[in-house]
């Protein structure tokens, strides 16, 4: 193919840029050295205008030894240039249910649970949601998330870990030690809102157990997969799968591969990570919808490689074969459920024409 | 600035950070310096926040740190080579995993000089006018449309999927 007309250079090079999937945003990173650079503009300035007081200082010669005054001035405060998150266990005098506190750029965090897992995250964020008791599946970490003027993460891990060592998008590390509160071994931190974890490291003594490489595009850190230490990542992918209104409501609706997992989000607000395998062949694989079952609205899936095609059938007789789009090694499909015409029975089809699965009414 | 302008600049960095270091991508052909650039840039936005907001595009003030901490880039250090034992590592992005038409395109596209480069992907990428690519580029639109020109002109010359299809005659 030859990038005969501008058209052609325009497709190409969308099929080439949109196919980069940057790092996490390095949020504090740039407010940090933002601020700095703001600073140092204002100190030169200011001693621009210093300068020229003094000359006019001198020149008139009213106030004589103005000039070795600042060698008494105090210095400039330097700025702190190490991790603006520190988290500490609890103390002696700590308030029964505290998994941790600690600060964020100086204003202080407490993440506290109940009995019952309910958890408030009092102190600068003010949010609440319920922790998870242990973890879900064959990974030594699960972990919520809860946003308010902070953003709290808090979550439970398995018996055999001793420490979990958090990296943030700056690059900045600190290290948990799980607690026990009310039986249950938890972890739990604060970072600023939005910003991006790098990675997270569940050890026993000095073995490491499992990492995370969180997706972080959504604005909070969420995974669907811890990686065994030595484990290669899986390559990034990213693309967008339907976008469009439905009932009202605009969706772009985007899938992530990734070290990650798979991470769907929409512009709708909603987003949930996963593991990236298929779920099993005969299922419609729905991984995210927007209403209920029967109720119109937008319906996301995700398919194992082996199904071809995936073809409803519709009230009046009519039947529509649903676009798969393959990404790694799954096959998606965006599907708007409207009320009418009816959807009377779906199926998948493998490459030799064989139905894999099918049901009544809509894929659910 | 103030706690909202802080988080209308956190907003907007969050917004932009994909699309930035796609932009840069397309001007240095490297994740890695891409990601450096669009940083550079937000980092030069969050001192002045207050003044780039003001003057109304936001974007086209960072576009335009961008390209021109990639000139200076290229000023100061003259993009020596080193000779090297072992291969440098794979770069971040799977450039081998695209089809081979646009490996071709990018290889084609990073070997153009670097201010026909920057117009290829301002008007063709981002999808701006000769008279906008002009304004960021701080030079005039027959100069625009000239390297846009010279640009598209080399890109068909390096039709390379010709070149690997040759068969016996």
């Amino acid at each position: 193919m030859s990038p005969g007309n501008e058209q052609d250079i325009r497709q190409l090079l969308d099929g080439v840029l949109d196919t980069i999937t940057p790092s996490p945003v390095p949020a504090s990173t740039v407010l940090r050295k933002g601020k700095v650079l703001r600073r140092r503009r204002r100190v030169g300035s200011a001693a621009g205008a210093a300068t020229a007081l003094a000359a006019v200082a001198v020149a008139t010669a009213v106030i004589p030894g103005l000039l070795h005054q600042r060698g008494h001035q105090p210095p400039v405060s330097r700025q702190h240039n190490g991790p603006a998150v520190t988290v500490h266990p609890p103390g002696l005098h700590s308030p029964a249910g505290e998994i941790a506190w600690g600060t964020v750029n100086g204003q202080r965090w407490q993440l506290i649970t109940t009995k019952s897992g309910a958890i408030s995250a009092a102190g600068a964020s003010a949010a609440a949601g319920s922790v998870p008791m242990s973890p879900a599946g064959p990974d030594p970490i699960s972990l919520g998330a809860l946003g308010g003027t902070l953003q709290a993460y808090y979550g439970a891990v398995r018996r055999d870990v001793t420490s979990v060592e958090v990296t943030l998008g700056d690059g900045s590390k600190f290290r948990l030690q799980p607690v026990t509160v009310f039986g249950h071994r938890l972890i739990g931190f604060e970072t600023p809102l939005r910003e991006a974890v790098g990675r997270i490291v569940a050890y026993s003594g000095h073995r490491e157990l499992a990492y995370a490489i969180p997706y972080n595009g959504a604005g909070v850190a969420m995974w669907g997969v811890m990686l065994r230490p030595g484990q290669a990542e899986p390559p990034r992918l990213s693309r967008t799968i339907f976008s469009g209104r439905v009932t009202g409501t605009y969706h772009r609706v985007t899938v992530h591969l990734g070290p990650w997992g798979r991470c769907l989000t929409d512009s709708a607000g909603s987003s949930a990570c996963s593991p990236a395998s298929p779920g099993p062949a005969a299922s419609a694989g729905v991984i995210m919808r927007t209403a209920g079952p029967g109720q119109p609205g937008l319906l996301i899936g995700a398919l194992q490689p082996s199904v071809k095609a995936m073809v409803l059938t519709m009230a009046g007789g009519g039947s529509v074969s649903v676009p798969l789009d393959a990404m790694g090694s799954l096959k998606f499909y965006a599907l708007v459920i409207a009320g009418h015409p009816r959807i009377l029975s779906w199926a998948t089809f493998g490459g030799a024409g064989n139905q894999i699965d099918g049901g009544q009414g809509a894929p659910s | 600035m103030d706690a909202a302008a802080d988080a209308e600049f956190s907003e907007f960095m969050h917004d932009r950070w994909g699309q930035l270091v796609r932009f840069g991508y397309g001007l240095t052909g490297d994740l890695g310096l891409a990601e450096d650039l669009a940083q550079t840039a937000l980092i030069r936005a969050c001192a002045s926040w207050p003044r780039v907001r003001r003057a109304g595009d936001p974007d086209a003030y960072v576009r335009r740190i961008m390209i021109n901490a990639n000139y200076s880039r290229f000023r100061k250090r003259r993009v020596h080579e080193l000779l090297s034992g072992t291969p440098p590592e794979p770069s971040a992005v799977p450039a081998a995993g695209l089809p081979d038409v646009r490996q071709e395109l990018l290889a084609a596209l990073m070997r153009l000089p670097y201010g026909q480069r920057a117009v290829v992907v301002l008007r063709y990428w981002i999808g701006m006018t000769e008279t906008e690519v002009a304004a960021t580029l701080g030079c005039s639109v027959g100069n625009v449309k000239s390297q846009a020109s010279r640009a598209l002109a080399k890109l068909r010359a390096a039709d390379l999927s010709d070149e690997v299809s040759h068969e016996p005659r």
